[in-house]
């Protein structure tokens, strides 16, 4: 019953896209106001009426329906309640009616709040947003539609693939999916400037906060997928450079660009037309990742179908997007020229912004070269090349590192100008810093060159902004004389946009020493032990007790129960081999002991003989600082997003 | 409360960093017994070199499937017959050819992949370099810029575009602002320097 009106909601909304879009734009470009209007009502009801049809869809899994097909694909009687709601993009039909239904929510935020201050912009943002709708939901509705029916219905599902029974799956669809659609309205609204050949200072105003939402939503889902790949994959290991994860992780690099540029068209008015193709380049990044993972042309662990139709419609559909927005920046592009930018120094903010970007582009470029690499191999050459995590890492840790020493004095150099001895002040004492550092890095037994000036460089950035920090407090106990935290206070709530970006990069700096300890001193040992063997591993003492059995909900596990003793410390892991009723492949849960030193990390392994079994025992340090590194960076994004509405208020906008 | 010299208390600011870092890499020195196998390092790092054929971007290491672990049985028999990691590696290279290295050779065609980032950086440093110097001679011959009205501006009152204007003091009153913060706080420093 759920599903028809599900089913029907979509259809009504598939009507209205379309009205959206016609009405939009030929409002705008016949300037009917009413036509606009008519666009308006429609994109608000689109966004309800999907939302009718994601929650039929929801509902039809709760009520276990199993004559919907892709219920009874993806679920089943014994399937957790948080994980049947869940279900509904836990396949590839669900999520792309997902990815829709945010993408009318958006549109009808954008619509409602940006109706009365961006007039002109309006009838394009209707049209370019209706017509992606359109796109996906012609996608979702005829080529793979998780509302198809099944006759007769089976009595139970096939059950949701065992990986993705996992909290971290759970949410790392629907971020990743919140980031990528929220690039589509500041896409729309750049699409709109060149469209109406105006582009100022004031879209990018209100461009900022979605652009920063999106990016640290993207973050986010990318971090969680990092996070479910460490708990349910059970390497030890989080990042794997699979086609996938580069997916998301290419607009990420180039909406990190945009972030860091924009800021140059605020405060200068430079680079207009380099800001409006990083968000058109991002939004298609965004597109280009859906559909790599959707369109099975890809397959990776994170592959679910592959349809030759679907396929084909999906690269068609990319193309007239790519053609389009590319084609009218290319040929609107020049109608919004601000003159040559000038600049009067060659040392300033702006020059190492456009460093910041090239390094960017570069990595972007890097990611797409070796995750396409392989494909075009194949289609042209007709040979198999694996591109693999050892390439990346070599290729891409140098540019990293080189984005990382431009971090560190991006924040401190002054716009427009800056002077030698100025500078010389400013760098001596993170420099020197900087080279101390190296010593105690090559004590500990650092011989890796990566890992020493990783390491260094990070010192390097932490005493800039440190310094940086100081340097503002200080500066205003001089004027004001108050306590330090009052100052402190103050100085953030003033600019909480600058602040919120030195916390960003706070955040950034501990992922990075997460990835160096872990990706430089992970041990791992594989070894069979028989209860009552012991082993050591740094400075853990793991006694292997018994063997046990568990069960939960749908599955039935061997749980080896291992003694971990380090000093007075001792506690209980209990690492399983799960097999998951309807599927015959056992999944390995690792057990995990956190601290913020390092990761003990152990994953059980076959039977080898009669009551020995195989163990593989890592020790991962600084894991932990990934984790909390992203949670700083939330923390940074939310503090840099305060700022919008009093700035705009300020400009009585 | 005493204010001490400000550069003394940089100094001490300054050393937190060194401190963290002495922490951070106070990690665990290796414990000295091994109890596994020797010759498992070897395995492993060939296994962690190779990628299990059937299955989605994972090394034979990684990899839970019944073939990448046959292939790790053949990899732990062949080391502990002696062969060096060079041997075995080439022994699954000529069943399954390049396709099995996780890493690409560095020969044909792979050459783009290996100096692809390199070249990018480098024609992306040079235009960069070239473009930075166009621009800041503008700056020294001193060309008017062709600016425009702000579009908050004009989508509101409805007017048009006007050449030759400045971009408004309207929206950089925010940007002034922190220049001028930013600016008082540099004389301040110097001052106290």
């Amino acid at each position: 019953m759920w599903i028809e009106v599900g089913h029907f909601a979509a259809l009504t909304a598939f009507v209205l896209a379309l009205t959206q879009t016609g009405a939009g734009v030929l409002g705008g470009i016949l300037a009917r106001p009413a036509w606009v209007r008519v666009g308006r009502q429609a994109a608000l009801m689109v966004a309800l009426l999907l939302t009718v049809a994601s929650l039929g869809l929801i509902m039809s899994f709760l009520q276990h329906d199993f004559s919907v097909r892709y219920v009874a694909e993806h679920a089943s009687l014994k399937l957790p309640v948080f994980y049947l709601a869940t279900a509904m993009w836990g396949g590839h039909e669900g999520s792309l009616l997902l990815w829709v239904w945010f993408l009318a929510v958006f549109s009808a935020v954008a619509v409602w709040r940006h109706w009365s201050t961006h007039p002109l912009s309006m009838p394009w943002l209707l049209g370019l947003l209706g017509a992606v709708m359109v796109g996906f939901l012609l996608l979702v509705l005829f080529l793979s539609s998780p509302f198809e029916r099944l006759f007769p219905a089976p009595a139970d599902g096939r059950d949701l693939n065992p990986m993705l029974q996992d909290p971290g799956m759970v949410f790392h669809p629907p971020f990743l999916y919140l980031g990528y659609v929220g690039f589509s309205v500041p896409y729309a609204f750049a699409m709109a400037a060149l469209l109406n050949g105006r582009s100022g200072t004031e879209w990018i105003l209100a461009m900022r906060r979605w652009t920063l939402f999106a990016w640290a939503m993207l973050t986010t889902g990318i971090v969680l997928g990092a996070y479910w790949a460490y708990y349910v994959l059970g390497w030890g290991g989080y990042w794997a450079w699979d086609p996938v994860e580069n997916a998301s992780f290419m607009p990420w690099l180039t909406a990190t660009a945009f972030l860091h540029s924009v800021m140059v068209q605020e405060r200068r008015d430079m680079f207009r037309t380099w800001n409006l193709f990083l968000i058109i380049t991002t939004f298609s990044l965004s597109l280009l990742g859906t559909f790599l993972v959707r369109s099975g042309v890809l397959s990776s662990v994170h592959a679910f179908a592959n349809d030759p139709g679907r396929g084909v419609f999906i690269l068609i559909f990319m193309a007239v997007v790519l053609l389009f927005s590319f084609g009218v920046l290319v040929f609107r592009a020049d109608h919004l020229r601000s003159g040559t930018p000038r600049l009067d120094t060659i040392l300033c903010k702006e020059s190492a912004f456009l460093f910041n970007n090239m390094f960017f582009m570069v990595a972007a470029l890097t990611v797409l070269l070796g995750t396409l690499y392989p494909l075009a191999m194949e289609t042209l050459a007709g040979t198999k090349v694996t591109v693999g995590a050892p390439y990346f890492n070599k290729v891409f840790v140098p540019i990293m590192l080189g984005t990382l020493a431009l971090m560190g004095m991006g924040l401190v150099i002054p716009w427009r100008r800056a002077t030698a001895a100025a500078l010389g002040r400013m760098f001596r004492w993170p420099l020197l810093l900087a080279l101390l550092a190296i010593l105690p890095v090559w004590l500990v037994g650092v011989r890796h060159p990566y890992g020493i000036i990783g390491a260094s460089l990070v010192v390097f950035v932490l005493a800039t902004h440190t310094q940086d920090l100081y340097r503002g407090v200080a500066a205003r106990r001089q004027r004001d004389g108050r306590a330090w935290p009052t100052v402190l206070w103050h100085l953030v709530i003033r600019n909480q946009r600058r602040y919120g970006g030195l916390v960003t990069h706070l955040g950034v700096l501990l992922m990075v020493a997460g990835f160096i300890g872990s990706g430089l001193f992970q041990q791992e040992r594989d070894l069979v032990m028989r209860p009552g063997d012991v082993m050591h591993m740094g400075p853990w003492q793991l006694t292997f007790a018994s063997m046990g059995r568990a069960a939960r909900h749908n599955w039935q596990a061997n749980e080896a129960v291992i003694q971990a003793d380090k000093g007075r410390e001792s506690l209980t892991l209990l690492p399983q081999k799960r097999i998951y009723d309807g599927s015959s492949q056992p999944m390995s849960e690792a057990a995990i002991h956190s601290t913020w030193r390092e990761d003990l990390y152990v994953v059980l392994g076959d039977q080898v003989a009669d009551g020995a079994w195989a163990f593989r025992v890592y020790l991962n340090p600084l894991v932990m600082w990934i984790w909390w590194g992203a949670c700083v960076i939330a923390l940074g994004v939310g503090l840099s997003m305060l700022q919008g509405r009093r700035l705009r208020r300020k400009q009585g906008a | 409360m005493k204010r001490s010299s400000p550069g003394c208390a940089v100094r001490k600011i300054l050393l937190f960093p060194l401190v963290a870092l002495a922490i951070l890499f106070a990690l665990p020195v290796l414990a000295g017994e091994r109890q596994e196998d020797p010759d498992e390092a070897t395995v492993r790092d060939i296994a962690q070199g190779l990628r299990c054929a059937v299955c989605q971007n994972q090394s034979v290491y990684e990899s839970n499937s019944d073939l990448a672990k046959d292939m790790l049985k053949v990899i732990r028999q062949k080391v502990r017959d002696g062969g060096d990691s060079a041997e075995v590696r080439q022994y699954f290279h000529d069943r399954y050819g390049d396709y099995i290295y996780l890493e690409p050779t560095r020969q044909g065609s792979n050459l783009i992949l290996w100096a692809g980032p390199f070249l990018f950086l480098l024609g992306g440093g040079v235009l960069l370099g070239v473009a930075l110097r166009r621009w800041h001679r503008a700056r020294l011959s001193g060309q008017s810029p062709v600016g425009s009205v702000s579009p908050a501006l004009s989508e509101k009152s409805g007017t048009t575009a006007k050449k030759g204007g400045r971009d408004g003091a309207v929206q950089h009153k925010g940007g002034t602002d922190a220049d001028d913060r930013q600016q008082r706080i540099q004389r301040e420093l110097e001052q106290v320097d």
